[in-house]
């Protein structure tokens, strides 16, 4: 993702044009996971027998779990992020709104923070994705060189 | 008054650039990681056999996974230089608007950018391809 939550404070200065360019980043970094998410989760369901074998069965099924709840946060904040994305147009119509101005940039200040969160989250859980796979990778590699 | 104006766009700046270096150096970070992590599983012998042309697609994607670990390791490189070439500048107290580090972050943003959307797009291939031939469990 763009940021990752060590300094917000440049938001302040953020031109329209910058948050219309962070916004559309958000929104395909966003679609993105969601190709993703079904990767991982096609592999962590179709690839069980090492999985089995490996013992980390009850881990791969609270992986799958949290997937699918993130697949459900992943669209709610894309809407949120469409939507505020076609707010913009009172940045730049020109008309002097300053608290209609202000609303839109805490609006967005706001959204960069989920986005963070939500980033740092989804990336813990890929940690743990390719930790636990590689583990059960690892101990079929054990196997299949032990018989 | 000006002077000051001047002295403030730059703090600003440079607190932005600050963190944007930063951010760049976590996202470089975990997409090694994932390279890591993918290259790993294009070797692993999870997918079905009898594909037509597996072997050599897989070595294709490992390939690509290796040029884009290099190019990782170069930009590594350049933001290491570009942070020595910054606190070189700060140390100095350059203010000129239109400083070769303004020009030098640009190029990087924008190198780092391309490089994150190649990124992407080369996972996207390895998850389409084998995302549908993954060995199913019997």
């Amino acid at each position: 993702m763009e940021t990752t939550g060590k300094n917000y404070k440049y938001i302040e200065w953020k031109s329209a044009e910058e948050m219309h360019f962070s916004s559309n980043q958000w929104i395909s970094e966003l679609n993105f996971i969601k190709d993703e998410h079904q990767f991982f989760e096609d592999m962590l369901k179709e690839y069980t027998l090492p999985i089995i074998e490996s013992h980390l069965l009850s881990k791969v099924k609270d992986l799958i779990d949290r997937l699918t709840k993130y697949k459900q946060k992943t669209e709610t904040l894309l809407n949120k992020i469409t939507e505020h994305r076609n707010g913009l147009q009172v940045m730049v119509d020109g008309i002097n709104q300053l608290e209609e101005e202000n609303r839109y940039k805490k609006e967005h200040r706001k959204l960069l923070i989920d986005v963070n969160q939500f980033s740092l989250e989804y990336n813990d859980l890929k940690k743990e994705i390719f930790e636990t796979v590689s583990q059960a990778l690892k101990q079929q590699k054990q196997k299949r060189l032990l018989s | 008054m000006l002077d000051s104006a001047k002295n403030k766009f730059n703090k600003k700046t440079r607190e932005k650039y600050l963190s944007e270096i930063s951010q760049w150096e976590d996202s470089l970070m975990f997409i090694s990681e994932e390279m890591k992590f993918l290259g790993k599983l294009l070797s692993s012998g999870i997918f079905e056999p009898n594909i037509p042309n597996l072997y050599e697609r897989l070595q294709q994607y490992s390939k690509k996974l290796q040029d884009s670990k290099n190019e990782e390791i170069l930009l590594e490189k350049e933001i290491e230089k570009y942070k020595i070439d910054f606190a070189k500048e700060l140390e100095e107290n350059v203010k000129q608007k239109d400083s070769l580090i303004k020009r030098t972050h640009i190029q990087l943003r924008k190198n780092i950018n391309a490089f994150s959307k190649k990124i992407s797009g080369l996972k996207l291939e390895i998850f389409n391809y084998t995302g549908n031939i993954l060995k199913k469990s019997r």
